[in-house]
């Protein structure tokens, strides 16, 4: 147990929004969470923002301009980066700053501004390897079809099994009144196998969606509001962020169909909690491409390594499946305001356990996993959240 | 007026330094050898991975390879189109490491194809400067 709490979460809507700035969307995310906290803004008394292309707004130190908007100053904000992960890792540094005892309520934002620059695959390439993977001309959906080709090589599995997350993620989102694809009607595999190559083997319609959007958290020990979602486990694992320098790296097994960082996070992670996979109630996984998400709940070992497509495929992440997946939407369905998405899996979570997810709501969940990814699989972090009892709760109470 | 000569700010521009001090990688697959444990790397690395010796060597990897998995991108990033279908793969070099790379002269690519090593334009960079850089063709 981590002792700490998610008092309060808020999420903008989802999409391109031309006539809003980030500022106008990380207030209305954190005011929405400090409300839905129920507390008075003046009570945070530190934050973290995340943020993976400011570069887009050509606007850096965001922790200090983000404090300044709510009117917060002088209380210390930071600002984290961990590629698209970074949200993830922003609540887990908020964590502890609770857990050091200097702070007590403490805001973690994500925002991101992907309209504000017309070409929002260049926008993300700082992240692929600068020297030799981005400048011969590789981008994340370049290095993500070839994990795509080799799951589908080592595994056999077909492409209609991996399509399936996109049409599992539209019926989450269609019913998300924030999500991109919100009120879109329902997909078939073949229409994601038919939306045209971007990458072969991945279609425009298997690919997360680059949108603006911000949302927020209000973090706070957990015996100062027993009634709230209490953070259980959360760790974070890096890897080798060069794709082809994969095989053969001693700490990645040597192959690129493994979401290695996740799956020791998740072991991290599941150990704080006292759980294992099978006591997951709901995961939110990285699906910025479809393989990804099943790579994920595969490295957060819901399904067998090799099975999650298929498992996806037969309805085991549907609503009433064995293991309800991204029913946010995901990245695909939802949005990837990349900086903010590490937080909106933090954002569904509570909203499931709180059973105020309404026709998305799964039935009576207990345990909660989220996950975030950064790069090629070179950063995951992941967290275990569970219901509150109610009851009067202190540190490694249970 | 804004007058067309006028020039474009741009916040990064790339210094001609940059691309050049990668040219070993880029025209000759230098990588590291590790004089500890003799693992082979690429790119070239100021740690070893698999020891944390930092006596490593630079070494030029071998020119051939077989391919392990193959992809084809049909939305080149700016700067890398004038091919319909850029083919790319995970090649698994003679003597080791593997690289990421488009392969040229071959429509389609399968995975265990021999493929060799070929100097092709990467890019331009923002300072204007092209960028040359290692690509591979199918061997006979
Ligand atoms: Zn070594």
């Amino acid at each position: 147990m981590t002792g700490v709490a998610v008092a309060g979460a808020g999420i903008t809507r989802h999409g391109f929004f031309p006539a809003r700035s980030w500022k106008d969307l990380i207030v209305e995310a954190s005011l929405a969470a400090v409300a839905d906290a129920g507390m008075d803004l003046g009570r945070i008394d530190g934050g973290m923002v995340s943020c993976t292309l400011p570069e887009t707004f050509e606007q850096q130190n965001l922790g200090a301009v983000t404090a300044d908007e709510l009117g917060l100053t002088p209380v210390p904000f930071g600002q984290l980066v961990g590629a698209c992960a970074g949200g993830l890792m922003a609540v887990q540094a908020g964590i502890r700053m609770i857990q050091s005892g200097a702070h007590r309520c403490v805001l973690v934002a994500g925002v991101e501004k992907q309209s504000d620059t017309t070409t929002t695959a260049d926008s993300m390439l700082s992240y692929v390897d600068a020297d030799f993977e981005a400048a011969a001309g590789f981008d994340f959906v370049d290095t993500m079809a070839l994990m795509h080709a080799r799951y589908l090589q080592v595994h056999g599995t077909s492409e209609e099994a991996v399509a399936a997350f996109a049409v599992a993620d539209r019926w989450y989102a269609r019913h998300n009144p924030v999500a991109v694809d919100t009120g879109r009607p329902d997909i078939t595999t073949a229409d994601v196998l038919d939306s045209g190559w971007v990458s072969k083997p991945i279609t425009r319609a298997a690919c997360g969606r680059a949108c603006d959007g911000s949302s927020a958290v209000v973090l706070v020990a957990a015996d100062e509001v027993p009634d709230a979602p209490v953070i259980a486990g959360i760790a974070q694992a890096t890897g080798p962020n060069g794709l082809a320098a994969k095989f053969g790296h001693p700490g990645y097994d040597g192959d690129i169909v493994r979401a290695l960082p996740t799956a020791i996070a998740a072991d991290s992670a599941y150990r704080q909690a006292g759980i294992g996979a099978g006591d997951v109630d709901v995961a939110q996984v990285h699906d910025c491409f479809t393989i990804m998400g099943s790579l994920h709940l595969e490295g957060l070992g819901i399904f067998p390594a090799g099975k999650a497509a298929l498992a996806v495929q037969a309805g085991e992440t549907a609503l009433d499946g064995r293991c309800p997946a991204n029913t946010d939407g995901g990245r695909i369905g939802l949005g990837h305001p990349t900086g903010t998405t590490g937080i909106n899996v933090v954002v569904e979570s509570v909203r499931q356990l709180r059973r105020e997810a309404g026709v998305r709501q799964v039935r009576d969940p207990e345990v909660a996993v989220c996950q975030a990814m950064g790069g090629n699989n070179s950063t995951s972090a992941v967290a275990v959240l569970r219901r509150a009892t109610g009851r009067s709760r202190h540190v490694g109470a249970e | 007026m804004w007058a067309p000569s006028e020039p474009i700010p741009r916040i990064n521009t790339a210094s001609g330094a940059r691309g050049w001090r990668n040219r070993h990688g880029r025209y000759r697959l230098v990588g590291t050898v590790c004089g500890a444990c003799e693992a082979v790397h690429f790119p070239a690395r100021r740690i070893c991975p698999s020891c944390r010796s930092a006596d490593l060597a630079e070494k030029p990897l071998s020119r051939t390879g077989k391919v392990v998995c193959a992809a084809e991108d049909h939305s080149p990033l700016v700067g890398h189109g004038g091919r319909p279908v850029r083919p790319f793969a995970i090649i698994e070099l003679d003597n080791g490491p593997s690289v990421l790379a488009e392969l040229v002269d071959v429509r389609t690519v399968t995975p265990g194809q021999r493929v060799e090593l070929v100097i092709r334009k990467w890019r331009r960079e923002s300072n204007g400067l092209y960028e040359y850089g290692y690509k591979f063709r199918e061997l006979p």
